[in-house]
């Protein structure tokens, strides 16, 4: 090269190299402002959900400490009232049913807020019991397996994986047209699987609309608890969820 | 062993990520096949160009030629599986016309512009370099967008982040090749080298991309 060649050419390698820091400089950028965004809409879910629980558990506390107990009083009084008539009679023994009804119901309603198993106990039992509750409707048979003893408890990750459960197998109730759902919980090398597999109608993962609130939700809590979310589904062939959550080991 | 030496060895890193590519097959996610072809093609490119120049003493620019033009439909192609995932198939229709009209070009380069023996026809170099950045950009803002885990560990982003600096630059210094200036063979063979570099941090970063394909499609939404 002549020095002309030697000047044009050293002139393009610096115009490479600043071009190079700028592209460089670009990539560190997004990574570092990725990682701040990630981490705010974190404490932003955070803040979100657990103000969500806290409200869930007091409505559920109002329900079942305040509301049951007044109920049952009223049931009380109203079996007590002796019946001038055989008409009375049979309308004291109605209004009873129907604050059976409306007790039960209020139960039913504090557990789905805040199960006490959850609460006394822990995700396994919590879970156990929703699932024993769907089988015993018979609207759906779910086969439950798990395949290691305890988990180490975490009160805050047993409620968001309750919760995703539950709008999972809420989702397969009332739209997967499912009858056989295989649950599995397992627990290889400190990674937690949850395995929710429906023989229902799938759907197709790549629609436009595909991806309401019940999904979002599910997201953030799986996202909350550093996990991933797996959705294998095809239309006419079922669909199959799978949740893995990191879990410290057992001290 | 002289720097240029090292530097041609030095290319078939690409080799090593075609290699993880090929153990991995089976087990990555489908959606990222396109990426393991390009990089087989890109290494059996690397051994039989080495071949026809240092055992044979051939030139090598009809392969280089050749080999472009379905290096750029595998990108086009991994570009389109991409897309597919993000939202539905709607931009299908969108990547086969890209790819004809790219098809199209390569074809007025080689056949009309130039000929296919001719030291690397730099047009349809420039062109598909030009669409495979601007492809790569729109990828990393949808993953800045839509991605929840980190991004230096995610292979798609990597993929993209050493097309943008490989197809940037190449693109850029292929305008040398394209202008015919009255400047030496040792001046171009020095912007050549620069080339040369860069490729090697994209196959570097391609060894790590391909460390990393996902086994498993994660389900993900936008924010």
């Amino acid at each position: 090269m002549d020095s002309n060649e030697t000047k044009i050419f050293t002139a393009i390698l610096i115009a490479a190299s600043i071009m190079g820091v700028i592209i460089l400089f670009f990539f560190v950028t997004i990574l570092k402002h990725h990682r701040q965004n990630l981490l705010l809409n974190k404490q932003k879910l955070l803040a979100e959900i657990t103000t969500l629980e806290k409200e869930r558990r007091r409505m559920a506390a109002d329900l079942h400490d305040d509301l049951g107990p007044l109920l049952s009083a009223v049931k009380l009084q109203v079996n007590s009232v002796e019946a001038a008539t055989r008409e009375d009679q049979e309308i004291i023994e109605k209004s009873g049913k129907h604050l059976d009804e409306m007790i039960m119901r209020i139960r039913e309603i504090a557990g789905d807020l805040m199960p006490q198993l959850l609460e006394r106990k822990n995700f396994m039992a919590a879970v156990h019991a929703y699932i024993d509750r769907i089988n015993a409707t018979g609207a759906l048979r779910i086969e439950y397996n798990e395949d290691f003893p305890e988990l180490p408890p975490d009160r805050n990750r047993d409620i968001h994986l309750y919760r995703v459960t539950q709008e999972i197998l809420n989702n397969i109730l009332r739209h997967a047209k499912a009858t056989q759902v295989n649950f599995t919980i397992s627990l290889p090398s400190n990674k937690l699987i949850i395995s929710i597999k429906d023989n229902g109608i799938g759907f197709d993962t790549n629609r436009k609309d595909f991806g309401g609130q019940g999904l979002r939700n599910m997201l953030s809590r799986v996202e909350l608890l550093n996990g991933e979310l797996y959705l294998d589904s095809v239309t006419g062939q079922g669909t199959n969820f799978v949740i893995e959550i990191p879990v410290a080991a057992k001290s | 062993m002289s720097i240029r030496i090292l530097l041609d060895w030095l290319a078939y890193i690409v080799g090593i990520a075609a290699v993880i590519g090929i153990i991995r097959y089976k087990k990555i996610i489908k959606s990222y096949r396109p990426f393991v072809y390009f990089l087989c093609l890109g290494f059996v490119t690397e051994i039989i160009s080495d071949l026809l120049i240092r055992v044979f003493q051939k030139d090598n620019s009809l392969l280089l030629n050749v080999y472009v033009w379905p290096e750029s439909l595998l990108i086009l192609w991994q570009f389109r599986n991409w897309a597919a995932i993000a939202r539905g198939n709607s931009k299908d229709n969108n990547y086969k016309i890209l790819a004809i009209v790219l098809s199209a070009f390569w074809l007025i380069d080689n056949l009309f512009v130039h000929n296919l023996h001719s030291k690397l026809n730099p047009l349809y170099r420039i062109i598909y370099g030009f669409v495979t950045v601007y492809l790569s950009i729109d990828q990393i803002n949808k993953l800045i967008l839509q991605e929840r885990t980190k991004l230096l560990t995610d292979a798609r982003f990597l993929i993209c982040a050493a097309f943008v600096f490989y197809y940037a630059y190449k693109a850029t210094l292929e305008v040398f090749f394209a202008i015919n200036l009255p400047l030496s063979l040792e001046f171009y063979k020095q912007i050549f080298d620069i080339v040369i570099y860069v490729n090697l941090f994209a196959n570097l970063l391609f060894v790590l991309a391909t460390t990393w394909i996902p086994t498993r499609q994660k389900f993900s939404l936008p924010y």
